[in-house]
């Protein structure tokens, strides 16, 4: 049978997870939502995290914390990842990030039908921080956004604009992002751009 | 003459008028028109010819425990893998210590350790017409007793109307009915009956039969009525007609619209029965039978489908395990499933991704005292407009100390997010708060609460499947068939959401095939 990637990986941190943290079966519950290979799932509106390094993953953690995110009334889903935010204690946050760096990054599914290569070009505007392949920029705290989940790339462009994210004063990265999403015009622009993200060829780190 | 009204045109217009809610679209769908018929009729499965097929089952709810314990009495082998720590799935009973596994909010109960203080977090009624359920609990010997929906003792409180006091139940529906049964008449005996549909001798027999409906007197005309009790007397001396209530006030509540049809929908009327000492009881009666089948913290990872068998990796206890069916019975919910790695036919998965499932919350309150025994409620609902929406009153463990009542229970999406934002102690908070529009003293009674919100669950995510007749009709047939020798079971590939019975009849539906696929093959050995 095909063994899932993931799955060596699980063998070899079953030690290091704590009940706390994890579903009794040893693995965190962030797979729960996002997926057996936290790869994501759009039925439950959880993005890809096989793609994110941890210091992005650090970084919306305490973003939710800080309740950055979530705080508008409409967004229910991301309410539902503060209550997790919430609730790791910082070692439990630890494992977390040591399953999910562990776990080989893959591709989301693609659901929308953007177009690719005019999402390309508008995409030539974003890769002076995202990168050339949007493969991340640690430095400037861009993170890889290649095989991201297209329907999440919409959502999260879309808060950008609603003031739904990158609202509060504090939180510079996502200031620079809200100020950045200007940059997309149309609704169509979005969407290409979300379907180019989607579909390029994934490397983390 | 004008058109009698069909039912169908009823259902909008009580709709309509309902403002179009969810809640209020439930509540109409009470007509009749929509509820399915039970066609459950027990037949044991034939026993399996020839070498017995092995049967994958994928979480330990009531139709994975079904599924065990048919398809082992007609010889079949299984195994039942369960993501969580316990068996049952959303039939969830609550006592002291017990874990409320919410993601971001584990919670414990803390009620005291007795036995009558328990909490249905899930199912709660069993209606008679479910054959499906009700056959287990008769065959295992499940006690039941009875459940009490409607007591017209319980409250109904609207801001909009009564000054926002709580109003009894009896004492509304007499009202409302006395009044509108006065208009009908009046209506009927002036010109009305010129555009009546029936002949001059059904039509006397209807007037008649408004005038009995509202308690009239022979003048048509409605002063009150001895249907809600009296205000004095009635054992010595006469009794004393209450005052009756404003009509304008009794209209404007959105009592009639909704919660005054609940006990007709079909699912809900009375009489229903629930299991002595919790809902879990039914799972209990199971699990002389399967226990030793069932891997608890087995999560899956992996579906795979083979030409001849389902192959499935999970993780239990940090490594990684792989097991092997000649069928697989999954009863794991869609939203959770479609994140799981799988080899699905591409129609499969998208329609399994089409299935949206309800957000539900339930609170459980422990009461010091039993507060609402001293107001003549011994069990059934009040309900609010307030985001609680009701509150039950236990059937069980009258005239003890203490008592466990649901202190809310809200099914509108939007009232579920606002619960759900809250931390564990600002939901208590705000039900009690809520609740003490209907009972003024209800927060000097209430000592602990637990809050389960079914979306949030871990290895849940959802309560029932809300099937629009949208995605019925684009998604039904095909995940309600196999893949390859891959089932789908559980309440959501049935059409009673969140009813056992529908978890029951699905697998059932599943057995049924295979039962069909073995006698086909051992037919072609011979």
């Amino acid at each position: 049978m095909r063994l899932p990637t993931l799955i060596f990986l699980v063998t070899s941190l079953c030690s290091t997870l704590a009940l706390a943290a994890s579903n009794t079966s040893g693995l965190p519950s962030c797979v729960v939502c996002h997926g057996a290979g936290v790869q994501g799932n759009i039925v439950v509106q959880a993005p890809n995290l096989s793609i994110l390094p941890a210091w992005y993953i650090t970084a919306q953690l305490e973003a939710y914390q800080h309740n950055w995110r979530g705080e508008d009334a409409s967004l229910a889903d991301a309410k539902d990842m503060r209550a997790v935010a919430l609730a790791l204690s910082d070692k439990e946050r630890e494992q977390v990030l040591e399953f999910i760096s562990a776990v080989t990054p893959q591709s989301a599914k693609p659901s929308l039908m953007g177009d690719i290569s005019h999402g390309q070009q508008l995409f030539s505007s974003c890769s002076a921080c995202h990168g050339d392949v949007a493969q991340g920029n640690e430095a400037l705290k861009a993170p890889p956004l290649a095989g991201q989940n297209d329907w999440y790339i919409v959502s999260q462009l879309k808060a950008y604009q609603a003031n739904q994210r990158g609202y509060a004063k504090k939180d510079s990265n996502g200031n620079m992002m809200r100020s950045s999403v200007s940059l997309l015009g149309s609704e169509q622009d979005i969407l290409d751009v979300a379907s180019y993200l989607n579909s390029i060829e994934i490397s983390k780190e | 003459m004008k058109q009698v009204l069909t039912r169908r045109e009823c259902l909008f217009l009580l709709a309509k008028v309902a403002g179009g809610s969810a809640a209020m679209m439930q509540a109409a769908s009470g007509l009749g028109v929509e509820q399915p018929a039970s066609t459950f009729q027990y037949k044991p499965l034939y026993k399996v010819p020839g070498k017995r097929p092995h049967v994958l089952i994928l979480g330990a709810g009531i139709s994975a425990l079904v599924s065990a314990y048919e398809l082992t009495r007609a010889g079949y082998t299984c195994e039942i893998l369960e993501a969580s720590h316990r068996v049952g799935g959303r039939n969830l009973t609550v006592r002291h210590g017990d874990l409320i596994d919410e993601i971001g909010n584990r919670q414990i109960c803390d009620f005291d350790d007795q036995p009558n203080l328990y909490f249905n977090c899930g199912p709660a009624r069993l209606p008679a017409h479910h054959h499906g359920i009700m056959h287990y609990c008769k065959e295992l010997k499940v006690p039941l007793q009875m459940f009490c929906n409607y007591n017209r003792n319980c409250y109904t409180q609207d801001d909009v109307c009564f000054d926002g006091e709580p109003v009894r139940i009896g004492d509304y529906e007499t009202d409302i009915m006395g009044f509108t049964s006065e208009i009908i008449a009046k209506s009927m005996t002036t010109a009305g009956h010129l555009d009546s549909p029936v002949g001059e001798a059904d039509f006397e027999r209807i007037v008649e039969y408004v005038k009995v409906q509202g308690d009239l007197n022979d003048a048509m005309e409605y002063h009150g009525s001895g249907r809600s009790g009296f205000a004095s007397g009635g054992v010595f001396a006469p009794g004393e007609l209450k005052p009756t209530r404003d009509f304008a006030d009794l209209l404007n509540s959105n009592f009639w619209a909704g919660a005054m049809q609940f006990m007709h929908i079909a699912d809900q009327a009375p009489a229903m029965m629930t299991p002595v000492g919790g809902m879990d009881s039914i799972v209990k009666h199971f699990l002389p039978h399967v226990q030793k089948l069932i891997t608890l913290n087995a999560q899956v990872q992996m579906v795979e489908l083979l030409d001849n068998g389902v192959e499935v990796a999970y993780v239990h206890q940090g490594i990684t395990k792989v097991a092997r069916g000649d069928y697989c019975l999954n009863s794991i919910p869609s939203e959770i499933l479609s994140g799981i790695e799988n080899n699905f036919p591409a129609d499969y998965s998208e329609k399994m991704a089409m299935m949206k499932r309800d957000k539900l919350i339930k609170f459980g309150f422990q009461a010091r005292e039993r507060f609402w025994e001293k107001e003549d409620i011994y069990a059934g609902i009040s309900w609010t407009n307030q985001d609680i929406t009701q509150i039950w009153y236990p059937e069980h463990g009258t005239f003890s100390e203490k008592g466990v009542l649901l202190g809310g229970y809200s099914w509108e999406p939007e009232i579920v997010d606002r619960f759900a934002a809250m931390s564990p102690e600002a939901r208590i908070e705000t039900a009690i708060s809520q609740g003490e529009k209907v009972h003024p003293n209800y927060r000097q009674y209430i000592e602990k609460g637990v809050s389960i919100c079914w979306h949030r669950m871990n290895h849940m995510l959802g309560c029932g499947t809300y099937w629009t007749p949208e995605i019925y009709d684009a998604a039904f047939a095909t995940l309600q068939a196999p893949a390859k020798r891959h089932y789908l079971i559980g309440d959501q590939i049935a059409l009673l959401p969140a009813w056992q019975e529908g978890a029951v009849q699905s697998a059932w539906h599943a057995m049924l095939d295979i039962q069909q696929r073995e006698s086909a093959r051992s037919a072609t050995k011979t």
